[in-house]
């Protein structure tokens, strides 16, 4: 099946991306998903890559608009709220799984 | 791992700054003295601060992990300043707000080394309000190193506070 392909962006591509992609590599692998990519990117290169990916996770603010699907990630990197904000990444992760199995 | 790049010369205690452009260049001109960035690291620095901030509101504490781009990282290191005085930083998902920040961390990360253990280590020692605390109450910059010593955080350092 295609892959999921997510778009991680933050300030500098390679800082809090890092983390925000190692807990969504968790994530998938919990949900015993591996058709996946992972895409880092920096903030001001979202608009340019969006249309290619299923979903955009951010660290930072992220203002643009956008029909994709897009979860602020901070949460990651504080620990504030963090286990209702993997639910939520988890859920939308499945949510397009599903989508594409179809 | 992380202790290797807090270096003792990077690790500032009880500052007091005006406000974070004025903490900013005096970081980056320490470690543009001291052979850690190259001349565009301050500028850059604080450039990318304005757009992309990287404050951070954790529990009842607010601290913010200043970092570039790794071009102009000379040498990997970690600068810790803990102020005296919080100085007004904002927040990285509102950049809106603003918060009043005590605990900064200056990352350099080039190319060298292990990105994601280097940031886990940083992650999670913010994460620690004990840890901290602690570090609030050091006497002196060799209190610190201590306290972010391998020895003494050992194990400790991926397990939750």
């Amino acid at each position: 099946m295609k892959k999921i392909k997510i778009l991680i962006a933050c300030g500098s591509g390679i800082a809090t991306s890092t983390i925000g992609a190692d807990v969504v590599k968790e994530i998938c692998k919990n949900l015993k998903i591996s058709s996946f990519e992972i895409i880092k990117c920096t903030m001001t290169e979202i608009s340019s890559m969006e249309k290619n990916v299923d979903l955009i996770l951010t660290t930072n603010n992220y203002t643009g608009k956008t029909q994709i699907p897009h979860i602020s990630i901070t949460g990651f990197i504080t620990g504030i709220n963090e286990d209702a904000l993997r639910e939520k990444v988890k859920k939308q992760i499945l949510g397009i799984y599903q989508q594409l199995k179809q | 791992m992380i202790d290797q790049y807090v270096y003792p010369e990077l690790v500032w205690v009880h500052k007091l700054f005006p406000n974070k452009e004025d903490l900013f260049k005096t970081v980056a001109r320490n470690l543009y003295n001291k052979g850690f960035v190259n001349e565009q690291y301050s500028e850059s620095l604080i450039s990318r601060e304005i757009k992309f901030p990287t404050g951070l509101a954790l529990e009842d504490y607010f601290v913010a992990i200043p970092h570039s781009d790794c071009k102009n990282v000379k040498k990997s290191f970690v600068s810790v300043v803990i102020l005296d005085k919080p100085v007004i930083m904002n927040k990285m998902d509102d950049p809106e707000i603003e918060i009043p920040v005590e605990y900064v961390f200056f990352l350099g990360m080039n190319n060298d080394q292990d990105h994601i253990k280097f940031l886990k280590e940083v992650i999670c020692i913010i994460k620690n309000k004990k840890l901290i605390l602690k570090m609030k109450k050091a006497a002196s910059s060799e209190k610190i190193i201590s306290l972010l010593s391998t020895d003494s955080l050992g194990g400790r350092l991926l397990d939750p506070a």
